[in-house]
């Protein structure tokens, strides 16, 4: 492993558990509160939680930067990857409110503020079926309307690596989104 | 010792209260089988005292224990949760695990007065045309419950003059059991072993037995009034309502959290307040099963009693009575005592058998 993906990858995960139980800890969110949010409400605390811990972990480190693009807060690692915080599912993919931004985004197209050369990514947590906790953390990068590739973090006696889970794909299907299919 | 009547009944408490067989208990006492047996069924009325110290030795309850002049309750045939596998032996064990519960708060409460002010109310559903759902709603008002979940159920129960019983019946395959003794208040033995949300609804369940049946009727028809009081009691359809519109398992974990019931009680509840349909019920009940196959997210306190604790210690702060003494008053050991019923610093230790 590369030292900038082991520089990377554990604070990613971390920030991800950590954003987790700072909003399932009652004394940050009542149960009164908590019971009344909706999933979106619940995954955006947990997304700003956990790229709150993310800032801590990596600001002033040297090449990591914090730009907000438009509302579109990531991390820029040294300019070879540009991380966003979502929750996903099992397949490493998520949802998104289609705007230019994230169209672009997504289709690893150029966009103001984020260097041409960086890949785009997104740190995602798949949450348990309660959503009490984080399942895993998968690290995917979006090709359009699917990913090109998904890996899990692992991190074993504090090491963090990761190994590709990307979903097999059948020839000629590489742009189905067969979770979407399934529903129907 | 030898003057006093050596009560069998009491000796074949103490063995199903071990769990112990005749044999197994002739085995420990170092007697034979046919002394045991001969001893429970009256054919042998005092055992010397030799004998009467070594099954009081295998049994762990003191000598006094076979001399108390208790007449052993049978366990009532309703008024409880019971999981249809329950098979005979569990039963006599908690039947003697209830009895000898009894027979120490019967013997607390000679000494200990207290003023209640709303006790537990009886609504006959025939007499007053009540639904559960009805009565569940009136004892909200007439205890005045605040809206939204019940804090603590068994502090509403226990200000009421009921007495809740934490027990260990060795199975999770019954939930409760309740009845109200002549001249005592009503009793609520329940498992402690199961979850803090489980127990609240059983508790309540056993509440509505208390609150609408006195006279045992059919069973199953009963327990589903029970059960739609518990639901109705715990989650009032208007308040739980706004809850429930998503029906997605993460969002009712959340609700549980707050209401303090468990996801499936949820989900049964969406079903029976119609916010679900018959195939969104049969969908929801497979994920349930699949996502929680090792049990419920979000775990929910025990209730603690508090009450019977409050007696013991009335007992030995202002009856100056000395632990020993109490023991010998209870007929228990010292350490069985001290563990069932007095808090110690830094323990939480309040029931056990």
């Amino acid at each position: 492993m590369s030292a900038d993906q082991d520089e990377a990858l554990k604070p990613l995960h971390d920030c991800l558990y950590e954003g987790m139980a700072f909003y399932q800890t009652s004394e940050n969110y009542s149960a009164a509160a908590v019971a009344q949010q909706r999933e979106r409400t619940v995954a955006g605390c947990v997304n700003d939680h956990a790229f709150h811990n993310l800032r801590e972990a990596l600001d002033g480190k040297p090449g990591c930067h914090f730009p907000n693009i438009r509302g579109l807060e990531i991390l820029n690692f040294k300019d070879l990857a540009v991380i966003r915080i979502k929750k996903v599912n099992g397949a490493g993919r998520w949802r998104n409110a289609r705007t230019k931004q994230q169209i672009d985004y997504d289709a690893q197209l150029p966009l103001t503020g984020i260097p041409s050369e960086a890949v785009r990514l997104v740190a995602g947590y798949q949450p348990d079926p309660a959503f009490s906790g984080v399942q895993r953390v998968i690290i995917s990068a979006p090709l359009g309307k699917t990913i090109a590739w998904a890996a899990q973090v692992v991190i074993i006696d504090d090491v963090a690596s990761w190994t590709d889970i990307t979903p097999a794909r059948l020839p000629g299907t590489a742009r189905t989104d067969f979770d979407k299919r399934r529903k129907g | 010792m030898s003057e006093l009547r050596f009560n069998s009944e009491m000796l074949k408490l103490a063995r199903e209260a071990r769990e112990f067989t005749q044999s197994d208990l002739a085995k420990n006492a170092n007697v034979t089988q046919a002394l045991v047996s001969k001893i429970e069924n009256g054919l042998i009325g005092n055992p010397s005292d030799e004998v009467v110290q070594k099954l009081s030795d295998a049994v762990r309850f003191p000598a006094g224990f076979f001399y108390q002049t208790f007449k052993v309750l049978g366990l009532p045939h309703f008024h409880f949760r019971k999981r249809a596998k329950l098979g005979s032996k569990a039963l006599a064990h908690i039947g003697a695990i209830i009895n000898i519960r009894f027979q120490h708060i019967s013997k607390l409460l000679r000494s200990y007065d207290r003023q209640i002010e709303k006790p537990i109310p009886h609504y006959d559903l025939d007499e007053t045309g009540l639904t559960p759902e009805k009565v569940a709603e009136r004892l909200r008002g007439y205890w005045m419950v605040p809206r939204g979940p019940i804090a603590n159920v068994v502090e509403l129960i226990e200000s009421a003059g009921g007495i809740v019983i934490l027990c260990r019946f060795g199975t999770n395959l019954l939930d409760g059991i309740s009845f109200r003794p002549d001249g005592l208040p009503p009793l609520f033995f329940m498992n402690r072993d199961v979850g803090g949300d489980r127990f609240r609804f059983s508790l309540t369940h056993e509440l509505g037995h208390m609150v609408m049946h006195s006279i045992p009727e059919d069973d199953e028809k009963m327990e589903e009034e029970a059960h739609r009081f518990a639901a109705s009691f715990l989650m009032p359809a208007i308040e739980i309502r706004p809850y429930l519109a998503t029906t997605k398992l993460s969002a009712l974990s959340r609700v549980k959290a707050y209401w303090k019931v468990s996801i499936k009680a949820l989900i049964k509840r969406a079903h029976d307040l119609k916010l679900v349909t018959d195939n969104q019920y049969r969908w929801l009940n497979v994920q349930y099963a699949k996502a929680f196959n090792t049990g419920e997210p979000i775990p929910i306190d025990l209730e603690r009693p508090i009450l019977i604790r409050r007696m013991v210690e009335y007992h030995l702060r202002e009856l100056h009575y000395t632990i020993q003494e109490l023991a010998a008053f209870l007929s228990v050991n010292k350490d069985e005592l001290e563990r069932a019923y007095v808090e110690r610093p830094g323990l939480r230790l309040v029931v056990s058998n």
